[in-house]
């Protein structure tokens, strides 16, 4: 994040602006990303999963 | 606060030189995820086991923990704030989620390394790797890395409000008698 790179200023209104498509697109890669790998693992089948790093916690 | 110029170079140096080294030492780890299936050699996938675990403890964690540090930082003394623009929410995000996931993560790897010290020739050659995840965090990594280049534009309603705020301020001390 370059200081040099100021943000530009929004264009004034009274609405704020919506979410940018960029940034919908992103949410829904992944979560398709995150669908998949799950199918994959369920398939393959395993015991990994969030779980699995917790358990060292434990 | 807004930092001056130099403190927010200073910080963004620091800042590109800990998020550029992380990839760099994932990159390493990487390595020597894959020397353990491409060998048959088991002195080979000892060391690599034991090589993940020091690169993962002493580069890929302090680094991480160094560039998501530096990261809140600069957001915070600079115009772009933390949660003002989507980029940087998302990067943020991001960057805490692949830290917290690593940190999680390394001792599993602790585990697998000290197994690999004390394994029969068999045990070690039986021995999986660790190749996912290195993978996946490159590419989240290179990821946010692009976002952080290429900054999109995007305010979110807490930064438009800011902004809001910041420019009836600005007008209010234009409009200002002398």
């Amino acid at each position: 994040m370059a200081p040099e790179d100021r943000p530009t200023g929004p264009p004034a209104g009274e609405s704020p602006p919506p979410v940018p498509s960029w940034v919908k697109y992103l949410l829904l890669g992944l979560a398709t990303a995150a669908v998949l790998a799950v199918l994959v693992m369920l398939l393959v089948g395993g015991d990994h999963g969030p779980g699995r790093h917790l358990g060292s916690l434990r | 606060m807004i930092a001056g110029p130099r403190l927010r170079r200073l910080l963004l140096a620091l800042h590109l030189a800990c998020s550029v080294g992380w990839i760099g030492a994932v990159c390493a780890y990487l390595a020597l995820a894959f020397a353990v299936p491409a060998t048959d050699d088991p002195a080979v996938i000892r060391a690599a086991w034991i090589g993940m675990e020091l690169v993962g403890w002493w580069a890929i964690v302090p680094l991480a923990l160094a560039a998501l540090g530096t990261g809140v930082l600069t957001g915070a003394v600079t115009r772009w704030g933390l949660l003002r623009h989507y980029w940087v929410v998302v990067s943020l995000v991001g960057t805490v989620v692949l830290t917290a996931v690593l940190v999680l993560h390394m001792p599993d790897v602790s585990t697998h390394a000290d197994r690999a010290r004390t394994a029969g020739e068999q045990e070690l050659l039986a021995m999986g790797s660790d190749i996912a995840h290195a993978v996946i965090g490159v590419v989240l990594l290179v990821g946010i890395l692009v976002l952080n280049i290429f900054k999109p534009r995007g305010l979110t309603r807490y930064g438009w409000r800011r902004e809001q705020r910041e420019r009836a301020r600005a007008q209010g001390a234009r409009t200002w008698p002398a």
